[in-house]
């Protein structure tokens, strides 16, 4: 009788186990920081702005630092958007400012090598966020193997910046948000799913959004068949031409920061920047010149 | 049997499960070695109270811990009470969170590599402590006695640091630091 019971045991228990972990995989995969009182912290706009001053870092730092912005940026499924606010003088680190500055310079604390301050309320909005790198230690863009990567640092810290915590699992090991890194690292300018299921848990894509206008030439005349494209960062996400009335739209669009690119032969390109709100129906007049 | 079978299952879930933290930071591992060399204090002691403050120009938030001391394993300290200081915390309806910056809360049992500085508070004339290498410098200290530390990220150096072991293990090894 004992041991019939023992046969089911161990076959139940394993599925216990395998059950658990799977719950612990999902309850765990991403870490988001909070309040003294327990509340979670984020952004209340998904649209910030980070100013760059890359006096002391690398050669390369620029486009290190705005390729981590792309990165988070480029997550299909959240609406949240990096805006790189272009280079600045200021190294005003730390400060309530509401200016998002990423800046090199020196950090006194034993060991540190990257810094993001950030500010909130109680209420757990976040509203100012600070990153440094600390220029005693080295800094590389390529990824030499003696030095610490900025793009990876950056994606990392990034990673903070929109309030997901540090991981320290070995199974957390792939995520940009793995506490635990090493010279020349550069794994970590990538994002695993579960740093995007964390920004996306954040920051969740609404598509209640939409954009649309009228194409006209300079004598305001509608343009047909011009071809418009719909990017947000880097990636093109949906592509239209304009009918017999120089109509275009884009609708399920979620809110972010985009750019409308409209083409027609004989026409110069014209490049449009369109910051869309949740909810937002946005109607735009593009006018293109003849070449 | 089927006891130890159980006992062995919820080891495991544990294990697999890990332990929450909910920190920020990039940072270089630090062995006990290097945090006991930088510190001119280490101690185990209770965080009794904890309180936050505006710096004086206002441009930043200090938190000020009072510990008081169960045990002084290097370093000359005379008083039974000392504060800790960091940069970091809530007041006012405002919070500051600074990467890897360690954090003390009210009843924790701690171990601290410390050094001792002036307080960012200019009405306060005794020096305070800072806590060496922010995160990597406190451990807490569980009811069954293993040290953890966590709320740091470190890039190289993760083999040197001393982590989850017996309290009594990491006093040794601190006494054992020339």
């Amino acid at each position: 009788m004992e041991r019939a019971n023992y046969k089911y045991i161990v076959p139940i228990t394993l599925i216990i186990v395998v059950f658990i972990q799977f719950l612990c995989f999902f309850s765990y995969g991403f870490e988001v920081s909070t309040t003294t009182n327990g509340k979670e912290i984020k952004w209340k706009k998904d649209t910030v702005t980070y100013l760059i001053n890359t006096t002391d870092g690398p050669s390369g730092s620029l486009d290190a630092i705005v390729a981590s912005l792309q990165t988070w940026t480029d997550v299909d499924t959240s609406s949240f958007t990096f805006i790189d606010g272009g280079t600045t003088s200021s190294n005003d680190h730390g400060e309530a400012d509401g200016i998002n500055i990423i800046d090199f310079g020196k950090i006194k604390d034993e060991g540190v090598l990257g810094q993001n301050n950030f500010w909130f309320y109680t209420s757990g909005e976040m509203i100012d966020s600070d990153i440094r790198f600390n220029t005693k230690n080295t800094w590389s863009t390529d990824g030499s193997l003696d030095k610490f990567d900025v793009q990876n640092v950056c994606t990392h810290e990034l990673g903070h910046s929109l309030s997901l915590a540090d991981l320290y699992r070995d199974s957390d090991s792939e995520k940009t948000m793995y506490g635990y890194s090493f010279e020349g690292d550069t794994s970590q300018r990538t994002l695993h799913q579960d740093d995007m299921d964390g920004i996306t848990y954040l920051y969740p894509s609404t598509t209640n959004s939409s954009i649309s206008g009228t194409i006209m030439d300079t004598d305001g005349t509608v343009l047909e068949d011009v071809n418009v494209w719909l990017k947000k960062g880097s990636k093109t996400k949906k592509t239209t031409i304009s009918d017999e009335n120089g109509f275009f739209e884009f609708t399920d669009l979620e809110s972010g920061a985009y750019k409308i690119i409209a083409r027609k032969s004989g026409y110069q390109k014209v490049k449009t920047n369109v910051e869309l709100g949740e909810a937002e129906d946005k109607e735009l007049e593009i006018e293109m010149e003849e070449k | 049997m089927v006891k130890t079978l159980f006992t062995t299952i919820i080891l495991a879930i544990i294990f697999m499960c890990g332990f929450n933290t909910n920190a920020h930071a990039i940072m270089t591992g630090l062995s006990t070695e290097e945090l006991a060399k930088s510190s001119c204090a280490v101690v185990t002691g209770t965080v009794e109270d904890v309180k936050s403050y505006w710096s004086a120009d206002k441009k930043t938030i200090f938190t000020g811990a009072l510990i008081k001391i169960t045990g002084i394993i290097r370093g000359n300290i005379v008083q039974n009470s000392i504060t800790v200081e960091y940069e970091g915390g809530e007041v006012d309806g405002i919070g500051l969170k600074i990467s890897d910056m360690a954090t003390l809360n009210k009843g924790e049992k701690i171990l601290l590599f410390l050094k001792e500085e002036k307080s960012k508070r200019e009405e306060l004339k005794e020096n305070v402590f800072r806590i060496v290498g922010r995160s990597q410098g406190k451990y807490c200290i569980d009811k069954n006695g293993i040290a953890k530390k966590s709320g740091f990220s470190v890039i190289g150096g993760k083999e040197v640091i001393d982590n989850n072991i017996p309290v009594e293990t990491l006093i040794n090894k601190i006494k054992g630091v020339k």
